[in-house]
């Protein structure tokens, strides 16, 4: 049965894919990897440097600080446990594309998963690091198609919607805060209910500047689950 | 009229920065892919094996395509079609993101995240929050890929449980804080029921269809569960808008 499922398996020695994988196919991706990821790190900053350059519109350090603040007290931890947990998913090709152009979970995962499966081959060998990538690459041409049509079909739409309509985008984020918050409350209520306790004080009558309130709240119920974790108390019974 | 800072948005400018990323990002697919075929054949796989992967990732792609594309329409009403294009051709690409990092930018540069609210140094600041939350990704997994499982062992002290448990609180301090300002705050400071409205209707409906697609035993469903949720709660909190007058 596994034969039949795994129908895709090359008949070549195992040490002999991998040597490919490792002395050929590795060190070549590597390399268009990292040239382009470096160019990207410069390409992500253009949008910010041409309202500079063009327009001459500069923030300033302590705003961009603030937002960076902000915003990395959120994302922070995302930099380094999302690569890590998705490497051995994704494999080499796999990780680039997806660390460069981003919709990992929702995107690159399943498509990676169902290409090796229709390919008939096994998730973590030489054969599925290849399929897993073209996969990933075909997953990129479709995102960038929809991506494309989607910022032109909304730009158009968006002028012919009554007022009713657009207004109610003005409760569009604490509405999608609420629905995340619900998201993670499913999977620890106990959390959810210490981070209102804690928060509604803290944003209300705390009187700290704003930008502070993220990082307060997020390394303060960091370390306090990692002390609760380790006298066993509000630990799941499955991760 | 068109505002100055929504002419600068989606200028000519800033849709040939949108090309030039999704451009980096195909450049990149492209040399994959040449090198996975070359070695994919040298390794024994079958020209029709690669070309049956490719078909099965374009079909699979179009439902998460979808799940992008309206997901956007936030992106573009708030920002433009070019700074969204930008964003989710070859940024982060997700829109939870990129609205953490707008709200952020929004909030120091003391503006708001509207089109009416929105200015220039708004705008400018929201775009660097985005390319300094953002760059580190990209680092990460281009340059540091080989160090990365060493990387695991650090940070969850080797327990996977623990690593979960700290995500999960770490998720409710950030959205909480947010749901405080956006949701609670305005209701206890200024008596606004229609945004702590929305929020709890879009908190109850996440719950709930989650709970539901586990269920029915259909896990694809959850891929919605924010679009349902959001569009549920704004449109509670606009009917109250406009059947309570203030």
């Amino acid at each position: 049965m596994n034969e039949e499922k795994y129908h895709g398996m090359s008949p070549l020695p195992l040490e002999e894919k991998e040597a490919i994988i490792r002395n050929e196919y590795g060190p070549k991706v590597h390399l268009v990897g990292l040239l382009t990821s470096l160019g990207q790190a410069v390409i992500i900053f253009l949008p910010a440097l041409f309202i500079l350059v063009a327009y001459g519109v500069w923030p300033g350090w302590a705003t961009i600080g603030k937002a960076f603040a902000s915003t990395a007290a959120i994302a922070g931890p995302y930099w380094f446990i999302e690569p890590v947990s998705y490497f051995l998913i994704l494999g080499i090709g796999g990780t680039y594309i997806s660390f460069l152009a981003g919709n990992i979970s929702n995107m690159r995962l399943p498509v990676s998963a169902v290409s090796q499966e229709v390919a008939g081959v096994r998730e973590g060998s030489p054969e599925g690091e290849i399929i897993g990538a073209i996969g990933i690459v075909a997953s990129q041409w479709a995102l960038t198609i929809a991506t494309l049509a989607a910022a032109i079909v909304v730009t158009l739409v968006i002028g012919f919607l009554p007022k009713s309509v657009t207004g109610a985008f003005d409760f569009l984020l604490p509405c999608l805060w609420g629905a995340i918050f619900g998201q993670f409350a499913l999977r620890s209520p106990q959390y959810a209910i210490l981070a209102l306790i804690i928060g509604i004080p803290l944003v209300m009558w705390s009187g700290l500047p704003t930008w502070t309130l993220i990082p307060i709240m997020v390394f303060g119920l960091a370390i306090l689950s990692i002390f609760l974790f380790k006298r066993g108390i509000w630990v799941p019974k499955k991760a | 009229m068109e505002p100055e800072w929504l002419k600068q948005a989606t200028g000519i400018g800033m849709w040939f920065i949108g090309f030039l990323t999704a451009g980096n990002a195909l450049l990149l697919t492209f040399l994959i892919y040449r090198r996975a075929h070359k070695f994919g054949l040298k390794m024994g796989l079958k020209t029709e094996a690669m070309r049956e992967s490719v078909k099965a990732a374009l079909i699979t792609s179009i439902g998460p395509c979808l799940g992008i594309f309206v997901g956007m329409t936030v992106l573009v009403i708030a920002l433009g079609g070019a700074v969204a294009f930008i964003r989710e051709s070859a940024g982060v690409g997700s829109i939870m993101f990129e609205l953490i990092a707008s709200r952020a930018g929004a909030e120091a540069a003391g503006v708001k995240l509207t089109r009416e609210g929105m200015n220039s140094t708004g705008l400018a600041t929201i775009l660097w929050a985005m390319a300094t939350g953002s760059v580190a990704w990209v680092l990460i997994g281009g340059v540091f890929t080989r160090w990365l499982p060493k990387m695991k062992d650090v940070m969850g002290q080797g327990n996977p449980q623990q690593m979960a448990v700290i995500s999960v609180a770490i998720m409710l301090a950030a959205f909480g804080r947010l749901l405080i300002s956006d949701g609670i705050k305005p209701l206890l400071l200024k008596g606004m029921v229609p945004p702590f409205a929305g929020a709890v209707v879009a908190l109850v409906v996440a719950i709930g269809w989650l709970i539901w697609s586990d269920k029915i035993k259909k896990p694809i469903m959850k891929e919605y569960f924010l679009l349902v949720a959001i569009v549920a709660g704004m449109a509670v909190a606009q009917i109250l808008r406009i059947a309570i007058p203030r």
